[in-house]
């Protein structure tokens, strides 16, 4: 069984992306893998093994690029930050308490290729049917 | 009989419009299975095929095939809506369309102009001295010229099977068409006559799939005998002089109807029938379909033979009669058995017995391999039997007989007497039957092949037989015939209590079941049966014979007959013999194509067929064999006078194997491609615009002349031969045209073609037509002159004419350039297309082949040896050889002209200009090979429409050759087309010009991958030869990449080789965006569109309202760059990219008050100069802008685009926005906006299109401004996003 690929977006702050790097360190049977900054090719046969975690600042639904993205098959689970001035602590945590509902909620992804969690909150969930 | 081919002269006028003599000569080019069915534009594939004939010819124009195209399409998506798949053509269903159009054009627009061409024509006929014509009318036949009453008829002499039906419904609808255009609607009805009501209920049932009402005409309906259908359908034999119960007064139609004669023999031999056709089109029009014109002719004698054939002579207009449908592959094979002397009782029941093992064969074959049977749509094999005599039952010498009985006789015998049938069958199967033909030879001579390699013994085959073919597994039982009350006309055959497994129908069952009865048969009558002779088409159908008198003949039908009696058949059955035959070996085929196995192209032609031949040929041979039938042998004279051979085929075909070279398989050659998925007509929303710089160089012409050519023609050499005139539309004459009418001509055309993305309007449709810069019309002056209304609609059809031009030429244009700028490359590998694995060499067995047939022989042996002479030397202007280079072996050389109609190859050989050309690359290599140390050079032959096509002009180019030079992992790869260059348009020709084109905008593409593109042109005609030369110096051609094969034979390659290395490549655009995420985002294009309102609005600076407007203008004019079309909202649509840019270009001169039309047509022009479809977006313009008062014109060396305002301008913006835009290659890639500080980009690829840092794989400027909280959180950002102090202050700077 390959490693899950989990790709985060460059808009993640890094410390907490090198929390999950040393998480994923930890592993004896490499279950994931996260990869950031990255400028990759995806091969379409990949994309079924892989996940992509974005921010998306707009206030009411999800923005275009993101949206088409999904629609292109790209497994993607969307941070939403509405907050004007989001807290850097909250910023971070809101990330670590989402992070084991992804491995738990991932085959959500068979179906819909997009999942979304807020600033402040801990749970995923499907689009359109985030709150 | 075969001779009346000659006699057709109103065909070979056709013909000759063609430039051809013969039908063989125009149908060369379109046998191509591959040409059946439609292009991307709607049109035929054929069209694109009769257009490249048409070179010089003053008769047709490729406007008029385009419209005859368009018509023809047109008619057949009308009859084909209703049925589950749209029809398409073989070629000749098509050129028989084509050829009616053509004359009916010519009869409704000038019939006095026709009846003077065709006698014109007539007198080159007839004239033994004229140097074409004498060898087509080799019998030296005196046609009588044509009479205005000989115009009104049109025949059309197809084989049975041939699909003539279908072809009459698009002939009503051209009719129809026609007599509409040219206001001559004056027809009373449409009739179609048949020879009886089985026809005529067939004719319906293909009618209501058709779409066409149609209904029966009938004496007893009540409220009037016509059904008020578009088409009535009456039956010949319901016509009398006087009307009487069953019948009808011809007087009751009146004489202009439009007649449509199916079975157009029938009563063509001068009796009342014929009289009465001839009444109802007296003064309309006929069509005439028959299989057997010349057979009915034949049957005729003295003068009223002589009548038919000049009638006929004049009234076929399309001859593709049963030999042509063989020798293209239709129908099955036929084997005729004719036993010499059938006196012998033995001889005769011998006789049958190997005909009824013949049959047992086929049924063996077909059961024990139906899958295969099935693949090839081959239905269960059927025995029939014909009798001559109407009825079953006749008297010879005043005593009763049948033929029928003799039949049941031999059925009876073979079952009771089993010892003599296995003795029978024993002796047939080791041929010892002594069954001979009348030059003596074995008639069943290894006939058996198939049950002698089963092993099976006499008497296991004799119990298979009763199994298989009598459905009965009691040996011993009785034969029985019953009389089958239930089922009018019919009587069964059993064997003891079995199902039936034949059926006997005729006129009188009562009479011949008596007779039966009275000699001993055994039967009885059945009160309750269903009938076996209408099941018999039936999937589950046991009926294995059928055994009827002729009666069956005209209307029956079946895919089943695979063997046929005929029994006491003379000279006067003819005629139905021949229809008989020509049902029996019809066939669906592979894939529907009507073909036998043998026949099936390359196109066609499934895996392995070799293997499967021996299976199928019994199956697809239809045995045709006589009892006491005089017609046997007439009727080989008959095939063989039509020029078919009595059992085989005149073109013998051999196949050579070519070996493909593997060695360039590691060098992975790569090929060019469309990228998959990029679709010009999902991602492009094109507006007709007036743009006259698209056709500066490239002109449209329309010649008026030919079309007009029947009106003058009052003599020969009239005034045609002078110098054409040279007008145009005026406003004047656009004064009269119904703009409604031509918009939704120009609309239908659009929709015909597929072209969704195209939008018009008839304010651009008027804009365009009144601009006279982008055509040249030839007409004469007096057709622009205003003599009569008339003349108007002449006026209108050139216009529409004109504007379908310019609109394809509008689309081309643009689909090209899409296309160009989306190419991909893919490695060539040893399954490709372009590839041949085996030619296909026809021989034609009436000429003296045997030298080129032996030689091919030796050729075959030298190739299964591995060591073959190279050249071999196949006859004097026809070789093989293999070019070192080449990735196969071998290729073929072959002249045309010293091989016609004698040697065909498949695919199309090497002409001499082209061998000479790999010939001379070869010697090049070898003299210079210090040039090419640590290089590859490959060659490969590029074939037509399998091979790899550009888009030049409006048509597709096949450049002749690919030729690579791999070094390491860079690759060169030139297309090279040696051809003759006189009939070119000069330098600025497409073909010429690909050379630019391949280099600027299609090798930016693939540069990434290390492969570099250049294309040549070999001239075969020297630089002295050309009409241009004065204007051109050889340099400047050179400059083009054209270069003289003869002149300069010595020095071309080296130069062309020199010229291909030294090209400069371009920088390479960055390659597909789809496979790749930056940042974990997609990179989307530059055609995505991706920004809203709000986005524009803050990557530009400027106010939503402000933006929202502009959006709102460009929905307007369905502007490209704007996604989701559908939406109504505008807040819901998306700007791409290079929409952005554009939109603040358009935006501002908008707000300079331009008006969006204006822009657009600015745009247009703009697009044409820079050969880029979003000129806005690119430095091109942004460079050659000037403002002069209140007027902005862009300035090119091939002239000024030009924007007239009414305000002074400011330039500044555009020029502020345009600074802050990196170009590549000329267009818009990224926007690094000065007062982000040149830190903030915005491009498709990065963050998904939103303003991010550079550098920084796409942290957004919105990340920074959310996590922002002054001075103290700058060290925070620096660490969680890996920035720096100068990158926050960009994103602060934009911001502010």
């Amino acid at each position: 069984m390959k490693p899950l690929k989990i790709y985060i977006d460059a808009n993640y702050p890094k410390r907490v992306v090198d929390i999950l790097k040393s998480i994923e360190a930890l592993q004896k049977d490499k279950q994931f893998e996260v990869i950031r900054w990255t400028d990759n090719i995806i091969k379409d046969n990949e994309l079924d093994n892989s996940i992509f975690l974005v921010i998306d600042y707009q206030k009411r639904g999800l923005s275009i690029p993101v949206l088409k993205q999904a629609k292109d098959g790209f497994k993607t689970i969307v941070y939403r930050v509405t907050e004007k001035k989001p807290e850097r602590f909250e910023h971070m945590m809101t990330i670590l308490r989402v992070w084991p509902y992804i491995f738990e909620k991932k085959e959500l992804l068979d179906n819909s290729t997009l999942l979304t969690f807020k600033y402040g909150g801990s749970r995923l969930s499907t689009y359109p049917n985030t709150g | 009989m075969g001779t009346f081919h000659n006699k057709i002269v109103l065909s070979k006028y056709l013909l000759s419009q063609f430039q051809v003599l013969g039908f063989e000569a125009l149908a060369r080019d379109l046998k191509s299975s591959y040409l059946e069915g439609y292009n991307e534009e709607g049109n035929t594939k054929y069209l694109a095929a009769l257009i490249n004939r048409l070179f010089d010819n003053d008769h047709l124009t490729k406007e008029m095939l385009q419209d005859y195209d368009e018509n023809i399409v047109r008619h057949t998506k009308a009859i084909s809506h209703k049925r589950p798949e749209e029809l398409k053509w073989k070629y000749f269903q098509y050129l028989s369309l084509v050829f009616t159009e053509i004359y009916l054009e010519k009869y409704f627009s000038n019939p006095i102009g026709l009846l003077a061409e065709l006698n014109q024509f007539v007198e080159r006929f007839n004239d033994p001295f004229d140097e074409d014509y004498k060898t087509l009318n080799p019998e030296e036949f005196t046609v009588t010229p044509f009479a205005k009453t000989d115009l009104n008829k049109i025949a059309l002499w197809n084989a049975t099977g041939s699909g003539k039906t279908l072809l009459m419904h698009v002939h009503i609808k051209q009719y129809l068409h026609y007599s509409k255009k040219y206001n001559k609607q004056d027809h009373n009805k449409v009739l179609l006559i048949t020879p009886n009501e089985g026809l005529s209920q067939q004719h319906l049932e293909e009618f209501r799939l058709s779409n066409i009402d149609a209904g029966v005409f009938s004496k007893e309906r009540t409220g009037g005998m016509f059904s008020g259908a578009e088409v009535e359908v009456i039956e010949i034999t319901k016509l009398a002089e006087d009307s009487g119960d069953k019948t009808v007064a011809v007087d009751a139609f009146e004489t202009n109807n439009l007649v449509l004669i199916d079975e157009g023999h029938r009563g063509s031999s001068g009796d009342k029938w014929k009289m009465y056709r001839d009444q109802l089109s007296e003064t309309g029009f006929a069509f005439e379909y028959s299989a057997t014109f010349g057979q009915s002719i034949s049957a005729a004698t003295g003068a009223k033979q002589k009548g038919l054939e000049q009638e006929y002579s004049k009234s076929i207009i399309f001859d593709y009669s049963y030999k042509y449908f063989y020798n293209d592959g239709y129908g099955k094979e036929y084997k005729i058995l004719n036993l010499n002397d059938d006196t012998n009782a033995t001889f005769v029941r011998k006789y049958l017995t190997a005909n009824l093992l013949s049959f047992y064969q086929q049924t063996l074959i077909y059961s024990e391999n139906a899958k295969l049977a099935r693949g090839f749509l081959l239905a269960k094999p059927l025995w029939i039997f014909v009798g001559g005599s109407v009825n079953a039952v006749r008297k010879i010498a005043g005593v009763d007989t049948s033929d029928v009985l003799q039949i049941i006789t031999f059925l009876t015998q073979f079952i009771k007497e089993r010892k003599s049938a296995v003795q029978d069958i024993s002796d047939i199967i080791n041929d010892k039957a002594g069954l001979i033909d009348d030059k003596g030879n074995s008639i069943f001579y290894d006939s058996y092949s198939y049950i002698n390699e089963a092993s099976l013994s006499a008497d296991e085959i004799y119990t298979d037989i009763c199994k298989q073919v009598f459905n009965s597994e009691v040996l011993g039982a009785n034969l029985y015939l019953d009389n089958l009350k239930g089922a009018d006309g019919e009587l069964g055959l059993r064997v003891g209590e079995s199902e039936y497994f034949g059926v006997i129908n005729v006129g009188d069952e009562t009479k011949l079941h008596k007779l039966a009865m009275e000699q001993q048969v055994l039967g009885s009558e059945r009160d309750f049966s269903s009938s076996l002779f209408h099941n018999i088409n039936e999937k589950d159908s046991v009926v294995n014979l059928l055994i009827g008198s002729k009666k069956f003949t005209e209307g029956w039908s079946s895919w089943r007959v695979s063997s046929m009696g005929l029994m006491n058949i003379g000279k006067s059955e003819g005629s139905q013999i021949i229809q008989l035959f020509g049902r029996g070996v019809r066939l669906k085929g592979y894939n529907f194509s009507l073909k036998r196995s043998g026949g099936l192209d390359e196109h066609q032609r499934p895996d392995k067929l070799r293997d499967k031949r021996k299976l199928l040929l019994p199956l697809e041979t239809l045995n045709i064999f006589g009892v006491r039938a005089d017609y046997m042998q007439q009727f080989k004279k008959y095939l063989e006078a039509e020029g078919l051979p009595a059992n085989d085929s005149k073109w013998v075909t051999v196949k050579i194997p070519t070996t493909i070279k593997q060695d360039f398989l590691s060098h992975n050659l790569k090929v060019l491609q469309v990228k998959e998925g990029e679709k010009f007509k999902d991602k492009i929303k094109l507006d007709l615009t007036l743009s006259t710089t698209i056709y500066n160089n490239n002109k449209i012409d329309l010649d008026w002349y030919p079309k007009i050519q029947v009106l003058s023609t009052t003599g020969r050499n009239t005034a045609l031969s002078a110098v054409k005139y040279q007008g145009s539309l005026s406003e004047s004459h656009l004064a009269f045209i119904d703009w409604g009418k031509l918009f939704f001509a120009i609309e239908r055309f659009k929709i015909e073609k597929h072209w969704y993305n195209l939008s018009l309007s008839i304010d651009s449709l008027k804009g365009i037509i009144l601009n006279k810069e982008w055509y040249n019309l030839f007409i004469p002056e007096a057709e622009l002159e205003m003599k009569s209304f008339s003349q108007t609609l002449i006026w209108e059809e050139l216009a529409i004419s004109l504007l379908k031009k310019y609109v394809e030429q509008f689309y081309n244009y643009y689909k090209n350039l899409f296309n160009s700028e989306h190419i991909e490359t893919r490695v060539l590998t040893d399954k490709d297309e372009n590839l041949v694995y085996e030619y296909e060499v026809k021989l034609n067995t009436e000429n003296s082949i045997e030298t080129v047939q032996q030689k091919l022989d030796i050729l075959l042996k030298q190739i299964a040896s591995g060591t073959v002479d190279n050249p071999f030397q196949i006859g004097s202007n026809f070789v093989a050889f293999d070019n070192a280079k080449h990735l196969y072996k071998p290729l073929l050389y072959l002249s045309a002209d010293s091989y016609k109609n004698m040697v065909s190859v498949s695919p199309v050989p090497l002409d001499e200009s082209e061998r000479e050309f790999t010939d001379d690359l070869i010697r090049h290599y070898n003299s210079y090979q210090e040039d090419f140390t640590n290089k590859q050079l490959f060659l490969l032959r590029n074939q037509s429409r399998k091979g790899i096509g550009f888009f030049v002009d409006t048509n597709n180019f096949y450049p002749d050759f690919i030729l690579w030079v791999v070094e390491g992992e860079k690759q060169q790869i030139a297309f090279i087309d040696p051809k003759g260059i006189r009939n070119l348009k000069g330098l600025s020709d497409p073909k010429i010009q690909f050379h630019k084109l391949i280099k600027e905008r299609i090798e930016p593409q693939v540069a990434s991958e290390d492969v570099e593109l250049s294309s040549f042109i070999v001239s075969n005609t020297n630089y002295t030869m050309l009409n241009w030369k004065g204007k051109t110096t050889k340099e400047e051609f050179h400059e083009n990449n054209v270069y003289f094969q003869y002149e300069d034979k010595e020095t071309y390659i080296g130069k062309i080789l020199n010229k291909f290395s030294s090209e400069k490549p371009l920088v390479g655009l960055s390659s597909s965006p789809d496979d790749k995420i930056k940042n974990n985002m997609k990179e989307f294009s530059e055609h995505d569109g991706i920004y809203t309102i709000a986005d524009v609005a803050s990557i530009i600076n400027k106010s939503k309202d402000r933006v929202r407007r502009w959006f709102k203008e460009l929905s307007t004019i369905n502007y490209e760059g704007l996604d989701d079309k559908e939406q109504k909202d505008i807040e819901n649509r998306r700007i791409s990219f290079y929409g952005l840019i554009e939109l603040v270009v358009i935006g501002e001169l908008i707000d300079n008050n331009f008006s969006i039309r204006k822009i657009f047509n600015a745009r247009v022009d703009l697009a044409s100069k820079t050969g880029l479809i979003y000129p806005f977006a690119t430095d091109e313009v942004e460079k050659s802008l000037k403002v002069s008062g209140s007027d902005i014109t862009w300035y090119f060396e091939t002239g000024n685009v030009t924007l007239d305002g009414r305000n002074q301008f400011n330039l500044e913006i555009i020029q502020e926005f345009f600074n802050d835009i990196v170009f590549q290659n000329g267009l818009a890639k990224q926007i690094l906006p000065s007062r982000g500080n040149k830190r903030v980009e915005i491009t498709p690829r990065v963050a998904g299109g939103k303003p991010a840092i550079i550098n920084t794989n796409g942290v957004e400027v919105e990340t920074i401004l959310r996590s922002y909280n002054g001075e103290e959180s700058i060290q925070d950002l620096i660490e969680d996003y890996g920035l720096t102090k100068e990158d926050i202050n960009a994103a602060l700077a934009f911001q502010s």
